[in-house]
Parts: C-alpha cells; structure tokens; sequence
C-alpha cells in the first residue's frame, strides 16, 4: 500500500513540474539582469538576480500602476455587469414558463459560436458614436458581450438543479420570486456564480484586441496592450525579453490571487442533505 | 520595417473600411494657412501616435524638448504596438478618432498617402529652407504624386559594423573595413580561421526586415534594382542581385556564419554585434548604444554596405516620419512641431547631443558628432542610402512568406540554381505589384 502511495506521489510530482516549469521559467527570467535575459542561447538560471526589468516596466510611459488600475477596473466593471445580467437571465430561463425559452436560450448560446473579432467592428463604430471609446466602462461592455453567453449557459444550467422542494417551501413561506432567488438560489448557486465571476476576470484581464480597438490613449491601455508596446524593442522585431517576462509575472499574480480566493466556494456536497 | 502582420491587421482594417462608408471624408482644412513657427499656434495639449519598437529613446527626448519650449500645447505620446499599427491609424482615420500628429514606419507612408489618409502639408511646410537638406530617403516617401505629407522624425541607416578586435587579432589593419565585396568574404574567413565561436560574418536567415535592411544595400551597391515600384515595373534587375546571392551563398558555405544565425526572426538580431562574437555584420545605427551597453570593453569601427566593384557602398534608410492622420484638428500646431523638429537647435541640441543620426543632413558637422567618430561614420550612409518605394512593400519584401524572404533562403540554404530562384521571386513580385 505504501509503495502505492509513493508512486502516486511521484506521478504527481512529474505533473506539477511540467505544469510548472513554463511558469517557472518565466519568474526567473524575469529576475535576470538586462543583457543576461536577452542571452542566446539562454541560461537556465539567472547569474545573478536584479529588478532592472520590472524597474523599466514600472517607468513604462504614464507608469505600471496607470495600467494596473486600468486591467483591474475593466475586470470588476466586467464581472458587475456580467452577474447583473446573467443572474436575472438565468433564474428567469431556468424557473420560469416564458414563452419559447429554449429557442430564446439556444439563440443566446448561438452568440459562443460567432468569433467576438468579427462583432469588434460594429461595436467600435457605435462606442465610437456614443463616446465609449476610451472608456474603462465601453471596454468593460465589450468584455461583457464576449462573456455573456458561457456565463449564461453555467447559471441557467446550475439554476436548473436546484431541487424544486427547496423552492416550494419558499413558496410556502411566502417568499416572492425575487426573495426566493435571494435566499435560495443565489446561496445554492454560490460555485455557479463564483466560477462565472472567476472567467470574466481571467477573460477581462487577458483580453488584448478588444482593449487595442476600443482604447487609443496611452492612459486608458490595459496591461495585455502595454505589454505588447513595451517589449518591442527595435522595428526589426528585437524583444525586451526581460520586461515582458516581468510584464507576464506581475499580470499572472490577479489570476492567482483572485482563484485562490474564491476556490474555497468550490465546496463539494453543498447540497447533500438539503432535500429528504 | 514592420516585421509580420497579424491577422488582428485584417480585423482592424474591416473597421477602416466599414467606417469608409459611413463616415464623411472631407478633411477639416483651417481657413488661412498660417507661416509656420517652432511653438504653438493654439493651446491645449497635442495628441501624438508613434509606434512601439521605433526609436523610442529618441522620441522621447525630442517630444520632452518641445514640452518643455511650449507647455502650452504638451504633446501627449502614445505608443501603439508595433504589430499593429498600420490597422490601428486606418481604424483611427476611418473613425474620426485620430491623433494630431503620428511618427510613422516610413516605408508604409506612400500606401497612406495614395489612400488620401494624410494631409497634404505642400503649401504649409515645401518652402522651408530647411526642406531641401532633410534626409532624401524619407523626402522621397512622405511625397505622392509631388505632394508633400511629412518629414523626418528619426533615421535609422545601415552600415557595416566590425568587431576591431578580432580585426587585430586575424592579422587585418583595424581602421580598414573591407570597401567590396570579395575583400568581406576575404576578411570573414580569415576571422572565422580565429576559431572557437566566433565567425567572420552574421546574415539572419528567418527575417525579411533585417535582410532588406542590411542584405538589399549590397545588392543595390552592386548596381541592382529590388523591389517592383509599381504595376509593370521589372524587379530585381541587374547583375547585382545574382552576384549578392552568390557571394552570401558562398558566405554560408564557407562556415562564416553561426550556424544558429539560420533561425534569426528578427527577436535577437540587435543583439548579435554586442556578443563580440561576431566579426563583422550590417546592422543600424540603433546598435552602437546597444553593443557598448553590451559589451563594454569591445573595440568596433563602422564601414559602409559595400558591393562589388571597389569603393561602391549603399545603405537603407529606415526609420519614421511625422505625418499628420486626416481629420486631425490642429494641423497648424502639427506643422510647427515638424518646424521645430528640423530646426538648427533641436537637430544639434537634441538629435546629435543623443548621438542619434540628424535628419537634416547639412547637419552632419556638429560638436557632438566631431567628439564621436563611430556617429560621423555611420552619418555617411545618410548620403548613399535610399528607402524603397512602393505601394506593396510588406507583401513583396515584408512579409516572412514573401518573394523576397523566400529568396534568400533558397540562395543562402539550398543548392538550387541562382536563376531559377531570381526568377521565381521577379515573377512573385510582379504579380504583388500588380494587384498593389
């Protein structure tokens, strides 16, 4: 048995390596001095350590934290306006008799299947008429768009599941459909909404055409936009290795933080025992 | 010297031509044109593009310089990634939301130019005295149809980088760079005989750019024409091109470059001088910073591209102008600051005091210079060097799948004859420029 346990540990192990290296690799890039970083053939570890790379990408034009802020206050905007929506959508789809639902449901899901690059075109003329160009808050409609239709599918199917008793001792409570969907549903579908909520974010935070069409201020770019101007270092194609791996370490630390966060919803069994 | 476009370009420019048609097209020329100065003609701040991967050193000292003269009308910079700024400005234009003024890839401007995407700056900035001296290879395409749309805003010349050091050591006079060809070939397998992992000379198999930038001056010194200006026009004449592919062949042949050189796309081509290990290698001046930066200690002089006949030498002039994006609404403060680019001051106090090449080039005679002979060397490509000019430059030479790309590889890597392969490319090139 304990031989067992070994080999399952060493086979996890060999996993996190190969998952891990890439990331690895990049963090200590990122901490190698300036001509080390752009070494050819590269080294594997740095000779000696130094911050100048994340010191250039601090300096950057308007500054990292302009950025920063920037990234970050599309993804909440982005995940606001995504649960306001969806969650709303979502009960209504799940719970309730509306009239040809599944095609209306069907045409929402249709929108997964149109790549979001060919519906940047119209959107940024209207933004553009509306003056939601340059905006956190345009952008944050975009990234909404674009998330809309998988977050719909996770809620609506996870509003499905919750066990009509529970919504029938409500009812016999006398909760309304909105009390109902504030005390029963909303609590039940905590890990539905929590990995919606999770997917805007990621999705947000990475989304780097849609941020370039709709923001042409140096002041309004996100991180994914700066990085891509900030690497380039000759017109012949040179690469500041060094600052985009520094670039790629500080934009991983919201994805971590935020998941690591949030996963203590994943709570398995959170149903068990609610229904005889 | 855009290296490859992505696909993103496509999506971008869907929304140029998309908002072609339902935007209005007139461009918003001021009443009377005012005679230019070097400082602002209304307040408030200027709005500038220029794209990442330029020579981002250089424009900011020459953006802070006009800030700190008018802190009336700042110009507020933005960086526009590199990849993606020929969709970017034709998204802008198509919009409306355009900056006032841009830096601009020059080898893009006829394309803009020809689309009637830029202002036509003739009777504003033709008569400046300053004009007629300004670098010829960005004159010849900031002008379409003898209309003038831009000037200067930085050079980036080709010359002959060599390594002094092993120079000296391979036994070669140090102050005398090879002036032809067969002396280069001659020169490299003597440095690459030093042995260890040093080679006599670098070509960068895998990047269109860096070839036309540091390969083309060869073949142009050689007498040859490259590229197919336009429907009709015969590319690749002259015998140069076949002695030029000849004479890099024999190069790889010979072992006179590292064998890693091959994969070259460009990322580390700025980096190869620098590493000392190289004997000699054309590249731009951008790289006489980078390889003190690199490598302190290291001795190195800098010749001219030479082709075959003795003396003969060529450069590529690269680089960005400014332009100003139709629709721009302070044409008249764009117009100054190209005024104050070129003027004596800005060109000796900001261009030469940086050691960055002068725009103009009765510029080249400066105390700055005079204290610096590697920039006053690399100042003389100025006068033999020229920009292609063509409306389908990215897909004729650009492109990393294109003719001339192409090319090169078969003449440097394979054993294929010289002939078949210039045909194939002239017969690819001329079916680019006719649907240009």
């Amino acid at each position: 048995m304990r031989r067992r346990g070994y080999l399952v540990g060493a086979v996890c192990l060999a996993l996190c390596a190969v998952m891990l290296m890439p990331l690895l690799a990049s963090v200590l890039a990122s901490l190698k001095p300036t001509a080390e970083a752009a070494a050819s053939p590269p080294t594997y570890l740095p000779g000696a350590l130094s911050l100048d790379s994340y010191q250039r990408l601090w300096e950057y034009q308007q500054g990292l934290p302009v950025y920063l802020f920037n990234s970050l206050g599309t993804a909440m905007l982005t995940i606001l306006f995504t649960l306001l929506l969806t969650v709303p959508a979502a009960y209504g789809l799940a719970r309730f008799p509306v009239p040809g639902k599944e095609l209306l449901f069907v045409v929402l899901l249709l929108a997964l299947i149109v790549p979001y690059q060919a519906l940047l075109t119209p959107m940024f003329l209207m933004f553009a008429k509306l003056g939601l160009t340059n905006s956190l808050i345009g952008l944050a409609v975009v990234h909404t768009a674009i998330q809309l239709p998988f977050s719909l599918y996770v809620l609506r199917n996870s509003f499905a599941a919750v066990p009509r008793e529970l919504e029938e001792a409500a009812i016999m409570d006398g909760a309304s459909s909105v009390q109902s969907l504030r005390r029963v549903f909303l609590p039940a579908t905590v890990p539905a909404t929590v990995t919606v909520a999770l997917f805007a974010f990621i999705m947000s935070w990475n989304e780097f055409l849609g941020a370039l069409v709709m923001m042409s201020k140096s002041s309004k770019f996100t991180l994914p936009v700066v990085l891509a101007a900030a690497r380039t270092e000759t017109s012949l194609g040179g690469t500041d290795w060094g600052m985009l791996q520094a670039g790629i370490t500080i934009s991983i630390i919201p994805c971590v933080g935020v998941y690591l966060l949030l996963q203590r919803y994943y709570v398995s069994g959170l149903m068990s025992g609610a229904v005889k | 010297m855009v290296k490859h476009w992505r696909p993103v370009v496509a999506a971008l420019a869907t929304v140029a031509l998309v908002g072609a048609c339902g935007s209005d097209p007139e461009p918003t020329e001021e009443q009377a044109v005012q005679p230019a100065t070097t400082s602002c003609a209304s307040s408030g701040e200027l709005t500038m593009w220029e794209r990442s991967g330029g020579n981002k050193q250089m424009v900011d000292l020459l953006v802070e310089a006009w800030n700190t003269k008018n802190p009336d009308c700042k110009v507020a910079l933005t960086y526009i990634p590199h990849t993606e700024m020929v969709g970017k400005i034709a998204q802008g234009i198509a919009s409306g939301e355009v900056p006032d003024l841009m830096g601009m890839d020059l080898i893009y401007a006829p394309q803009f130019e020809k689309a009637q995407q830029l202002v036509d700056l003739t009777d504003r900035i033709k008569s400046w005295p300053e004009i007629a001296t300004a670098s010829k290879g960005h004159m010849t395409v900031a002008t379409y149809e003898d209309k003038l749309y831009g000037v200067p805003l930085y050079a980036d010349v080709s010359a002959l980088f060599y390594n002094k050091d092993l120079f000296t050591k391979a036994g070669l006079d140090p102050e005398k760079p090879p002036t032809s060809l067969t002396e280069l070939k001659e020169y490299a397998d003597k440095i690459t005989a030093l042995g260890g992992d040093v080679k006599g000379y670098y070509l960068p198999g895998n990047c269109a750019g860096c070839n036309i930038f540091t390969v083309g001056p060869l073949m142009w010194a050689s007498g040859a024409k490259i590229e197919a200006t336009a429907e009709g026009d015969e590319p690749l004449t002259g015998d140069g091109v076949k002695q030029v592919l000849q004479f890099a062949r024999d190069m790889v042949k010979a072992g006179n470059v590292h064998e890693g050189d091959r994969a070259e796309n460009g990322e580390t081509f700025h980096l190869q001088f620098g590493t000392g290990k190289v004997g000699m290698m054309g590249t731009g001046n951008f790289n006489i910073t980078l390889a003190r930066q690199q490598n302190p200690n290291m001795k190195f002089g800098i010749g001219l591209l030479p082709g075959v006949t003795p003396n003969s030498s060529a450069s590529f002039i690269g680089g960005d102008l400014v332009v100003v994006p139709r629709g721009s609404k302070r044409v008249a403060d764009a117009v100054n600051f190209m005024k104050f680019l070129l003027s004596d001051e800005v060109q000796v106090e900001v261009y030469a005091k940086a050691l960055n090449l002068t725009t103009r080039t009765d510029m080249v005679d400066n105390k700055y210079f005079q204290a610096e002979p590697l920039v006053q060397d690399v100042a003389k490509a100025l006068d033999v060097g020229r920009t292609p000019y063509t409306l389908t430059f990215f897909e004729q030479i650009n492109s990393p799948q294109g003719p001339w790309l192409q090319m090169l590889q078969k003449a440097y890597y394979t054993d294929e004859s010289l002939d078949t392969i210039i045909a194939d490319a002239k017969k690819a090139m001329k079916t680019v420029a006719s649907q240009g």
